[in-house]
């Protein structure tokens, strides 16, 4: 090994001999192993006379390198205080004797105790995942020296060319027996036989050997693929060498179900590798959204392991970078939050305790309308005004103090990362490459945006303090009402305020200049900077289903100059909605989005509703493929929890009955309506539904729901096409003689009232049946 | 320990331990009560499960006084998210004699399956030492709900809790959802576009 070399940092992790095992792919190519001592230091504090009690009990473990009596700061008290720091000799074992401590020492308070190896070595070093460094080690690999020549905040990094092996079963192991696996590696595609471990086993050996991947990219890797592999090694009597590091076993992270934002989220099991990455692109979180670029660059600005951050929360990214800037600024890290809110009255609570500001929509069809959008207004508020639990609070966005806290000093390299990345993307032509790469980077730095400010009011975040979520919502509902006055100031119409969102409304306002002197003011009086999200070429704003005359806030679609269309709140965003509705629903906003004007939609609105009616005939006459009425739902409870059981519950029980397997809380559930006392089939069961099992009516109920989400504008009330759907009336088809009555009505009057839209739809009525 | 059915929370008076258990943690119900005690002086509300819905209080005390923002005032109001800052809170609040004590929904917390079930117990037991202190000085009314099926090894914690209280208000079945409640319309049958905000 030369005694200093250049490369990237892959992967590193704990060893119970060497302290670190770090993984370096050189410039030449080279995937090379290094060895670091790595002491560990973490702190107690409480009574003089436990903490001589701790003190005793660590100088008789072995590995403790040091203890003293030092100063240090927690973030949530106002001066330093006295603490025990111990120093372990290697990472292993301090988490081993940290388990031993609690334990026998529970009234103490600890800090940094329970923090990554990454996260330290981050903050030791400077390093993180992909990292290119400078590196001196000796013979026997142990590293002397370590310099890290790029920063988490780089724009462009430069990565080595990786070596990705794909592995997938040839089916859904859910729903059928795989025969083979397929692999994919240098361009090359190879389907090995799951018959004969033995030659499985060597076979596939034989390819990691001969690729000798950094990326295992799988399909049901988790929970199936890996699994299935090591029970068919054991059989063969053969290792399968899925790690690099030769030492190592698959480490399995245990399955989890987990309360989230209300919601119980399951999380299964995990395969992680030492040397090289597995993702199992089905379980890895955002994966669809911004795939293995995104992965690195959240792994990049968070330093979590490339494997971790694949698979966690964008929170637990957030926390991770709160932690590394608390260890990088010497600010002591809580081992469990105790700080409380302060005592407040109830009047107080009423005031403080509000979330985003909105402002109902007016419901109807509008035109000359653009929107505004302030860029990631909560972490701007966070930065601008200083939000931070250690820190006075703000009254609005106008800081309390000078100096930053750690939340703001966290987000802001980040914020600005992403703001930069969004700038250069503005600048790159459609369909560069390097334009869809940063498109992934910047969506994972946007998650990570996203959660930072729900984070701040985490119960389990260390830096996290309800007063400063509060005061957040509290400089966004300031900034967006001055936002709105400055736009009505400038003659604008508000349509709708929904949070971090503005949609003005001016007759002749077409383009985005119209929009331009609107955006500089707002920019000027707020200090947040602000985008147009685009000019509309006509904007729906849908009320609630339950009551006509009540506007509901974000639900609504449009269609952009561009001819890119927008939709929020309707059918086909529900993650319930089975792809054939959803599909429809879009075609049909499709269909409608041709036209560039608010005048031109009745000539759309035959093409829009005979897809609809085109699509009913094809539930009828059974052309609609079954996967496409697949219907996901979540269970949130055991089964037997459950008095009354949902479909997807119902489905659950079914599997359970015959196939035995248990869908456990938080986990999703398929199934497909079917006539009959069930009314469900589960989707893992249904090998071959019979096509008169089929709940049809069910389906026709769903789309006629979805497609009134579309027509609501044009004056079809949801009641009125159920109706007409489940008539079977197919073959007499609703016309639109004359479109422009139903669309008239309401472009005149952009706040419609019941009696107007109804006389609308009831002349349509009375010429409808022919 | 006396067990209670009533349908609506009496005063507490004596400086006892009143566990009222029940879907919700007997939410509606806490907080009608922490507005009638409010006619009375100071109450301390320690919310540890997001209960604490000063609305539905405000509108309370607006059936009951003049004055509801002045009774409003009279609530010392904390929130804990965490089983840790449950204790926290507890082992920081100082009784006043007078000022009785409401904690909801207490156990929330220690469901958390992040901490370990002997920390929760560890943890609960010294909780339920400082109610124990307070009850020698004030009023306190705990509430909690029915255990989650995924949180039925931490049942033991309901069963101590039950243990240490005086009388136990249970509401045996849930409640019916309460009724929707539209704002009356100025003039009843027309359906207004809605004009300036």
């Amino acid at each position: 090994m030369p005694a200093a070399l250049r490369g990237w940092l892959l992967d590193l992790y704990e060893d119970a001999a060497d302290g670190l095992r770090l993984w370096i792919i050189s410039e030449e190519g080279e995937r090379l192993c290094l060895k670091q001592s790595m002491p560990i230091t973490f702190y107690a504090a409480g009574e003089a006379e436990q903490l001589r009690g701790l003190w005793k009990f660590l100088r008789k473990q072995p590995g403790v390198l040091s203890l003293s009596r030092e100063t240090r700061r927690d973030v949530f008290l106002p001066e330093p205080i006295p603490v025990l720091q111990a120093v372990i000799d290697n990472p292993i074992r301090q988490t081993r004797l940290f388990r031993d401590v609690q334990k026998q020492f529970p009234h103490l308070t600890y800090y940094d105790s329970d923090i990554s190896v990454t996260t330290r070595h981050a903050a030791a070093w400077g390093t993180f995942p992909m990292a290119f460094c400078e590196f001196e080690a000796d013979d026997d690999a142990n590293l002397q020296s370590l310099r890290v020549l790029n920063t988490r905040w780089d724009l462009s990094p430069v990565f080595p060319v990786f070596r990705t092996l794909a592995i997938e079963p040839d089916c859904d192991p859910v729903r059928g027996t795989p025969k083979t696996i397929k692999l994919h590696f240098q361009q090359r595609q190879k389907s090995l036989c799951l018959d004969d471990p033995a030659e499985l086993i060597a076979r596939l050996n034989a390819i990691l050997d001969e690729v000798d991947p950094d990326f295992i990219l799988t399909q049901w890797g988790d929970n199936w693929l890996i699994p299935e592999l090591l029970k068919l090694s054991e059989q063969a009597g053969e290792t399968l060498r899925l790690n690099r590091d030769a030492d190592r076993d698959v480490r399995w992270q245990k399955e989890l179900t987990y309360f989230s934002y209300g919601q119980i989220i399951y999380r299964g099991e995990e395969a992680h590798l030492f040397g090289r990455c597995h993702i199992d692109q089905r379980s890895a979180m955002m994966w669809k959204d911004y795939g293995l670029d995104g992965v690195l660059e959240s792994a990049r600005v968070t330093a979590q392991s490339i494997e971790r951050a694949a698979r966690v929360s964008p929170g637990s990214g957030i926390s991770a970078m709160q932690m590394l800037t608390a260890l990088e600024h010497q600010i002591l890290v809580p081992w469990h939050k105790q700080q409380v809110e302060a005592f407040k009255s109830g009047m107080d609570l009423i005031h403080r305790d509000r979330g985003g500001l909105i402002y109902q929509p007016i419901v109807g069809l509008h035109s000359d309308v653009g929107q505004i959008d302030f860029i990631s207004m909560y972490p701007a508020i966070i930065i601008k005004g200083n939000i931070s639990p250690e820190v006075p609070l703000p009254d609005g966005i106008i800081p309390a103090s000078d100096e930053l806290g750690v939340v703001p000093l966290t987000l802001k390299p980040l914020y600005e990362k992403r703001v930069a990345l969004k700038l250069n993307q503005a600048n790159l032509r459609k369909g560069d490459p390097i334009a869809k790469r940063d498109s992934a980077r910047a969506s994972a730095l946007k998650w990570l945006l996203v959660v930072c400010f729900g984070f701040l009011g985490y119960k389990n975040a260390r830096f996290g303090r309800i007063e400063a979520h509060e005061a957040v919502t509290n400089g966004g509902r300031e900034v967006l009402i001055r936002a709105k006055e400055i736009a009505e100031s400038m003659g604008f119409e508000v349509l709708h305020l929904f949070v971090d969102a503005l949609w003005l409304k001016k007759p002749g306002a077409v383009n985005k200049r119209d929009f331009q002197d609107v955006l500089n003011e707002i920019t000027e009086q707020t200090g947040l900077g602000v985008s147009l999200d685009g000019v509309y070429r006509w904007v729906a704003f849908l009320p609630s289903r339950a009551d006509s005359r009540i506007p509901v806030a974000n639900r609504y679609f449009g269609v952009f100059q561009d001819g890119s269309s927008k939709v929020r709140g309707i059918e086909v965003r529900r993650r319930d909605t089975p792809p054939w509705v959803s599909e429809t629903q879009t075609r049909m906003m499709d269909a409608l989005a041709k036209a560039y004007t608010l005048e031109a939609l009745p000539e759309r609105l035959n093409e829009a509703f005979n897809l609809f009616r085109s699509a009913l005939s094809d539930m009828r006459e059974g052309r609609v493929p079954l996967d496409k009425l697949v219907v996901t739902c979540r269970i949130t409870h055991e089964l037997e929890a459950y008095k009354s059981p949902t479909p997807a519950v119902r489905a659950a029980k079914q599997l359970l009955q015959q196939t035995g397997k248990r869908v456990r809380p938080g986990q999703k559930m398929r199934f497909i309506y079917t006539r009959g006392e069930q009314g469900v089939s589960a989707w893992e069961v249904t090998e071959k539904l019979d096509p008169s099992r089929l709940d049809r009516e069910k389906y026709i109920e769903l789309m006629a729901r979805a497609a009134s989400s579309v027509l609501y504008p044009f004056g079809i009330e949801n009641e009125e096409l159920k109706q007409w759907a489940h008539s079977a009336t197919i073959m007499l088809p609703l016309k639109f003689e004359r479109q422009d009555a139903h669309v008239r009505p309401i472009c005149n009057h952009v706040r419609p009232g019941r009696v107007e839209r109804h006389a609308g739809v009831g002349r349509r009525a009375s010429r409808s049946a022919t | 320990m006396e067990h209670d059915s009533r349908s609506e929370l009496a005063l507490p008076l004596s400086n006892e331990l009143l566990v009222v258990f029940g879907p919700h943690a007997g939410g509606r119900r806490m907080l009608d009560l922490s507005a009638r005690l409010t006619l009375r002086g100071p109450v301390y509300m320690l919310d540890c499960g997001n209960r604490s819905n000063m609305y539905h209080v405000a509108k309370e005390l607006r059936t009951l006084t003049g004055d509801p923002v002045g009774m409003l005032r009279n609530i010392r109001l904390s929130r804990a998210f965490t089983c840790y800052q449950v204790l926290a809170l507890l082992e920081k609040i100082r009784p006043e004699p007078g000022v009785p004590v409401l904690i909801l929904d207490l156990l929330s917390t220690f469901m958390d399956e992040s901490v370990h079930l002997d920390e929760s117990v560890m943890l609960f037991e010294k909780t339920l030492a400082c109610i124990q202190r307070a009850c020698h000085l004030v009023p306190v009314v705990v509430s909690a709900k029915p255990l989650l099926s995924i949180s039925s090894p931490r049942l033991v914690l309901l069963g101590m809790l039950k243990q240490q209280a005086t009388h136990i208000w249970e509401e045996l079945s849930l409640n019916p959802p309460p009724p929707v409640e539209y704002q009356p319309a100025l003039f009843p049958g027309a359906l207004l576009p809605r004009e300036g905000r």
